[in-house]
């Protein structure tokens, strides 16, 4: 990624790790990468860990598949877990929901 | 509510929230990617760009010309022209599909027999997909063996008017009998009396929904539908359940903007159809090159 920032300055840069990292490994590449990311996709699985996560960070943080229904949103707002939910043409009342 | 509104409402209740808001999926290919643009034009509280990790473009799957106007045409498969796109849709599709089924199963057999065709080779057997939107799950079966049926052809060396004759016949008789038994047999399950559809209605009110009248207007939403799947329209008061035919693409495609984006699809489109039907109309592909 820094190499990606030198290469492209002006460009916003954004890492998707799928849930993948523990919390510590979280907090140290978003300490590596302050200034560098627009924001970290999903670094942690589920919302108890993003919220912990995000209580120790700056950076802000999205997710897709932690927050994938409107009731969701209620909690994640008093967790704070993420600071940008990411939408999707097909899962938000897309393809997926019969229509009403 | 229609396609997309759920992303729409997302928006509002983020913005009430104080909620970034963004758009990001794994694959989008064709009117996937066209859909995806126009909840983004709809959505209000956008604030940051959408993004995807695999978005394609027609030119991705048919590379019809190089610089110069010189067709392309790369070995596929094993020197990775179709095996990319391949291995991509198969890693990032993985999640999406439900328990391995046949189809899918089916659908890597027929890859497997289109393997030894260049890629516009390929691209030029795909044109005889063009009933499936139109006729549904049996022209698709239909479309794929004959698909296979071109792709044997052409792997033996069959001559040009060896293939003139048998897409020939394929255009000429296969198409309307389909799609007249597609529509026989949408009509026989309406028929049906057990038709869960109908379950939650009362005795009254299914009887209504299944008389001749109902099913007289059913038949031209069937003759003229594009998909097997089912919407509910009020029919004199009563919610019937039929086949969708335009519901969700009037839903996508109202309003200014997202009218804005289909029209620079369609002119995308058009720009490419003419040269690649006439690459078809020469026959070119269909000669060993």
């Amino acid at each position: 990624m820094l190499k990606l920032r030198v290469e492209f300055p002006d460009h916003g840069l954004r890492i998707d790790p799928m849930g993948a990292w523990t919390v510590p490994t979280a907090v140290e590449v978003v300490t590596k990468l302050d200034g560098v990311l627009e924001y970290l996709e999903d670094p942690c699985r589920g919302m108890d860990a993003m919220a912990e996560l995000s209580a120790q960070i700056d950076m802000s943080l999205a997710t897709n598949p932690v927050v994938v229904e409107f009731e969701e949103i209620i909690e994640e707002v008093k967790k704070d877990a993420v600071q940008i939910i990411l939408s999707d043409h097909h899962y938000w009342r897309g393809a997926t929901v019969p229509f009403t | 509510m229609a396609w997309g509104d759920g992303a729409i409402h997302l928006g509002e209740i983020c913005r009430a929230a104080n909620l970034g808001v963004s758009m990001h999926s794994n694959s989008h290919l064709g009117i996937s990617l066209a859909a995806m643009c126009h909840v983004a034009a709809a959505a209000p509280n956008l604030t940051y760009d959408c993004d995807s990790h695999c978005p394609w473009s027609t030119f991705e799957v048919v590379r019809l010309f190089q610089t110069n106007w010189a067709f392309v045409d790369v070995a596929g498969w094993l020197h990775g022209t179709l095996w990319q796109p391949t291995k991509r849709y198969l890693v990032f599709a993985r999640p999406l599909l439900r328990p391995l089924s046949v189809p899918p199963v089916a659908n890597g057999v027929a890859t497997l027999l289109y393997a030894k065709l260049s890629v516009n080779q390929f691209a030029a057997i795909t044109l005889v997909m063009s009933w499936v939107q139109v006729v549904g799950t049996l022209g698709m079966t239909w479309a794929q063996s004959t698909g296979i049926f071109v792709a044997q052809l052409l792997g033996k060396n069959t001559d040009h008017n060896a293939l003139d004759e048998f897409l020939g016949r394929y255009f000429g008789f296969g198409d309307l009998p389909c799609c007249r038994l597609v529509i026989a047999l949408d009509l026989r399950r309406l028929a049906a009396r057990d038709d869960g559809r109908f379950s939650q209605f009362s005795p009254h009110s299914a009887a209504f929904a299944l008389s001749q009248r109902v099913q007289r207007d059913l038949w031209e939403c069937v003759a003229r539908r594009r998909r097997h799947r089912l919407c509910h329209v009020y029919f004199q008061g009563l919610p019937v359940a039929v086949p969708r035919v335009f519901d969700d693409l009037h839903g996508a495609f109202s309003g200014p903007v997202r009218h804005m984006g289909f029209f620079l699809l369609l002119l995308e489109e058009l720009v490419k159809l003419p040269a690649f039907h006439l690459r078809l109309f020469k026959g070119g592909w269909k000669r060993r090159l």
